[in-house]
């Protein structure tokens, strides 16, 4: 906590700025890249998402009050970006937000960048039958392992709301490789 | 003697439907266990080792560019009139669904612009001016430089193939 109050401080600070967002952008690149990646789940769109993402950090940092944790305030402006991406994809093809995903779910078993087994293809495949917020609670419950407290933050949701929905969709998605056959 | 039926009660209680509830997050627990643990994306070789730069080079830049400003001292009491507008509106909108403006952060502002949730037309724009502004602002557009437009679409076009022909 101590050290992220100093690098926000540092952040705020014309001179030492450069160094402090360069800092800012080695400790959560991996993390927030990963938490897109899993949206979009193609490379070069996760690339332009966490670009937007810093850019957005970097121009709104001296607007960032303080009152939520740094790296929840981002994961907040990431999962927005992702979000917008692919609704303003959807608008462009004029199709559902859903059949983007599917449309890049379709894709992964060519993709050069996934090397997923059969069982985590058909795991990604069970997840994008959920709600986009039970997608995103999954993800970063399951894979990333958020504590409900910061989910709570980053999604604007209660503990308890996130709790029961993370058993719904662990639960669905249990159902949907079952009748897949895959367990 | 049953086990279910205690003699003394021991104070302690659970929270409601705690036990109707057990079993199923103790069997998504176990089903969770099933699971991969890993998802199977992979990055480019060397991704994380050259975004900082590419990213620094985007915000730096930004910061470096000479900004050409499109809008007199005058003009910008119209664009903080439609600023003022779309926080209104936002405010009417979002006061609806009981959310406390004051949370709200200019980042959040932004996003939901651009997720084109404000259906705003060019025409309700235009409405908000009288003729004495839109010759002034034409004025203004006028005496725009073509390299000040070159720039401008450099630093946000996507897509700068376009700027190829």
């Amino acid at each position: 906590m101590v050290e992220e109050q100093s690098l926000l401080t540092a952040l705020k600070s014309q001179s030492q700025r450069e160094q402090a967002f360069r800092e800012l952008i080695t400790t959560y690149k991996e993390r927030l890249y990963w938490h897109i990646r899993k949206i979009v789940l193609n490379h070069d769109d996760a690339d332009d998402v966490l670009q937007n993402t810093f850019i957005k950090v970097f121009r709104n940092i001296d607007k960032f009050q303080g009152d939520s944790k740094l790296y929840t305030w981002m994961y907040r402006i990431a999962t927005n970006e992702a979000i917008t991406f692919i609704n303003k994809r959807a608008k462009k093809m004029q199709i559902t937000s859903e059949e983007v995903q599917q449309a890049a779910l379709s894709n992964l078993e060519e993709d050069v960048y996934f090397e997923g087994s059969e069982i985590q293809l058909k795991l990604q495949r069970a997840i994008a039958t959920l709600p986009q917020k039970q997608q995103l609670v999954f993800n970063m419950k399951y894979f990333d392992d958020i504590t409900y407290e910061d989910l709570s933050k980053i999604l604007e949701t209660s503990v308890g709301g996130l709790k029961s929905s993370y058993h719904i969709a662990v639960k669905k998605i249990t159902a949907h490789l079952e009748n897949n056959e895959t367990f | 003697m049953k086990n279910d039926k205690k003699k003394y009660k021991s104070g302690f209680k659970t929270p409601d439907s705690y036990f109707e509830e057990l079993g199923d997050k103790l069997l998504s627990i176990v089903s969770e266990e099933k699971l991969p643990k890993e998802t199977g994306y992979k990055v480019p070789v060397d991704y994380f080792e050259t975004i900082e730069e590419k990213i620094l080079s985007k915000t730096l830049k930004e910061k470096e560019t000479k900004v050409v400003s499109i809008f007199s001292q005058k003009n910008i009491w119209y664009v903080s009139g439609i600023a003022a507008a779309i926080l209104l509106l936002l405010f009417l909108t979002l006061n609806n669904d009981s959310i406390d403006p004051n949370t709200i952060n200019f980042a959040e502002i932004e996003t939901y612009i651009n997720s084109d949730h404000l259906d705003l037309e060019a025409q309700d724009i235009a409405q908000l001016l009288n003729e004495e502004d839109l010759e002034s602002l034409e004025t203004e557009i006028l005496s725009i430089t073509k390299e000040s437009i070159e720039n401008y679409l450099l630093e946000s076009l996507d897509d700068t193939s376009l700027l190829i022909e």
